[in-house]
């Protein structure tokens, strides 16, 4: 049987896991599910329960990373109102993931994450999204100038392995049978993109993506919905946003 | 750049020149060699995926680092970069590791107070671990080849058809076959098509594939000219919806899934209120 193109793994180093780390992290590109912000407002959450007037919630300023699925995270050309994030936090180690790394159903690692310090420097630290700490925030709190990791489209594998394991203990998805199943929702974040740039808004996006378009690159004389080609034909929707050639 | 972990020496607070490095590549014992050996000029360069550790031993006119000592370092230090151990110990005796502002590790070692000295003398050495962001693209540069090439045996179809699907020219998919660079945007596209490839192969087997490609579906279009029309979406529905013989194996679940994407839904509670997304202009609830 032929070796498949990305081997299934329950671990990623940074290199193959982060698109963009820290500054490298485009203001334009669109909230997607992995990313994560710091600096968000969590509640903290006491043990007893609230139950007098005055109680008041405390607050804490923390990273979180987008969870759900990129679907879920916009309706048309807005973000939903809230979306579902994990709180990051540092860990000494990895080593309760176990050695084949399937352990520790509840985390998603993120191996060096910058973590910014008081003085602004960037510090890489060893750090996991908490998937048993749940919690939905409103967007508007994750600040894309606050982002400091995109994941790649094999981080974006991994979480959704991580996710499923979390939700229903399955072992049994591969790396790249996930990266298959959402290379249309990935390719469209780079449309999304490439139309921010252009429009500085993702007003219109919706529209252009599900109705017919003459995309010459794609097919001369007849429109086609760019949407149908979101999998395999991401350059020529580029250049049909852009007016750019993509190599 | 390549991460790198570096010892490099101070004494009391006086920095000593690093030594000069040559890097090469080492399988992990060497590293451990080097360090046993002890000269001042060994470099040695230790490449586990992303991770390159260089160790650059001290000048002989810096204090003399016992060997088993340095070993130890060595050994734990390579378990911490295999993410195994705690970021703050070393667990080796009068040594500890701290981050310095721009994160790179630091090993400070102590050594018994001499009698003349009213501090401590202090063998730091530096340890700098940061990921190669580039080697990711340095690996696939062999995988590209592989994936172009078993993309055509898998299919049976002629460099010609497979160029189309991707847009290119049958010159430059040929070139990838050879092991020519290939842009992220392309590598992503060869990656997806020759994941539907092989699960057509494992699903038929080697011999039925290239048939397969060639046979009408129901629509009346080949895979093939799915492929050249580069409606990859089509050819995925299809191809999932082949039966499967064996469709798990050793608890895996080989095949590729279904997709639905004909989801529809209510529109999430105060939608009407957002602004289409953009991240140059604050949100209303900031304005407010």
């Amino acid at each position: 049987m032929t070796a498949p193109a990305v081997a299934d793994t329950n671990w990623l180093e940074p290199p193959e896991l982060y698109l963009a780390l820290s500054e490298e992290c485009k203001i334009d590109r669109p909230i997607y599910q992995g990313d994560v912000f710091q600096d968000v407002t969590l509640p903290k959450l006491p043990k007893r329960s609230l139950t007098e007037p005055d109680d008041h919630l405390q607050t804490v300023q923390q990273s979180v990373m987008v969870v759900p699925h990129p679907c879920q995270c916009y309706y048309g050309d807005k973000l939903r109102p809230f979306l579902t994030v994990a709180p990051v936090k540092l860990v000494e180690s990895y080593e309760n993931f176990g050695d084949d790394r399937a352990g520790a159903k509840d985390k998603f690692a993120l191996p060096d994450l910058p973590v910014q310090q008081v003085d602004g420097s960037w510090v890489e630290q060893s750090c996991v999204a908490d998937f048993g700490r749940l919690i939905s925030v409103p967007s508007n709190w994750l600040k894309p100038p606050k982002r400091v990791c995109c994941l790649t489209h094999r981080g974006l594998g991994l979480l959704a392995k991580r996710v499923l394991g979390f939700q229903l203990r399955d072992r049994t998805t591969t790396l790249y049978s996930a990266m298959a199943y959402v290379q249309a929702e990935w390719n469209e974040s780079f449309l999304m993109q490439a139309w921010v740039r252009k429009y500085e808004s993702l007003r219109g996006f919706t529209q252009w993506l599900r109705s017919p378009q003459l995309i010459k690159a794609i097919d001369a004389e007849r429109a086609v919905v760019p949407a149908d080609y979101r999998d395999g034909a991401l350059d020529a929707l580029l250049e049909a946003i852009t007016g750019e050639a993509v190599d | 750049m390549s991460g790198m972990l570096a010892l490099a020496s101070e004494w009391r607070g006086e920095s000593f020149p690093t030594i000069a490095s040559e890097t090469s590549t080492a399988p992990r014992e060497s590293i451990l060699n080097s360090a046993t050996a002890g000269s001042g000029t060994t470099s040695k360069t230790w490449r586990r995926s992303a991770v390159t550790i260089v160790v650059e031993l001290p000048k002989s006119d810096a204090p003399e680092i016992p060997l088993r000592k340095l070993l130890e370092i060595v050994k734990s230090a390579l378990k911490i970069s295999d993410r195994t151990a705690d970021i703050s110990s070393l667990n080796v005796e009068n040594a500890r590791i701290t981050r310095d502002s721009k994160g790179h590790l630091r090993i400070e070692l102590v050594w018994p107070q001499p009698e003349s000295a009213s501090d401590p003398d202090h063998v730091s050495l530096e340890l700098r671990i940061s990921t190669a962001r580039s080697s990711a693209k340095k690996a696939r540069s062999g995988t590209h080849s592989r994936l172009a090439r078993e993309l055509r045996a898998l299919t049976g179809l002629p460099a010609s058809a497979l160029a189309m699907a991707f847009g290119v020219t049958r010159e430059q998919y040929q070139r990838w076959v050879s092991g020519r660079p290939i842009s992220d945007v392309r590598h992503g596209q060869l990656i997806y098509a020759h994941t539907i490839a092989a699960e057509v192969a494992r699903k038929l087997g080697s011999d039925q594939a290239p048939v397969w490609w060639r046979t009408q579906l129901s629509s009346g279009e080949t895979p093939e000219q799915l492929l050249r029309r580069r409606n990859l979406a089509l050819v995925y529905e299809s191809v999932v919806s082949l039966p499967d013989p064996r469709p798990v194996v050793d608890d895996v679940e080989l095949g590729l899934r279904p997709r639905d994407d004909g989801w529809s839904e209510e529109p999430p509670e105060g939608i009407e209120a957002q602004d289409d997304w953009s991240p140059y202009r604050p949100h209303r609830d900031d304005e407010e």
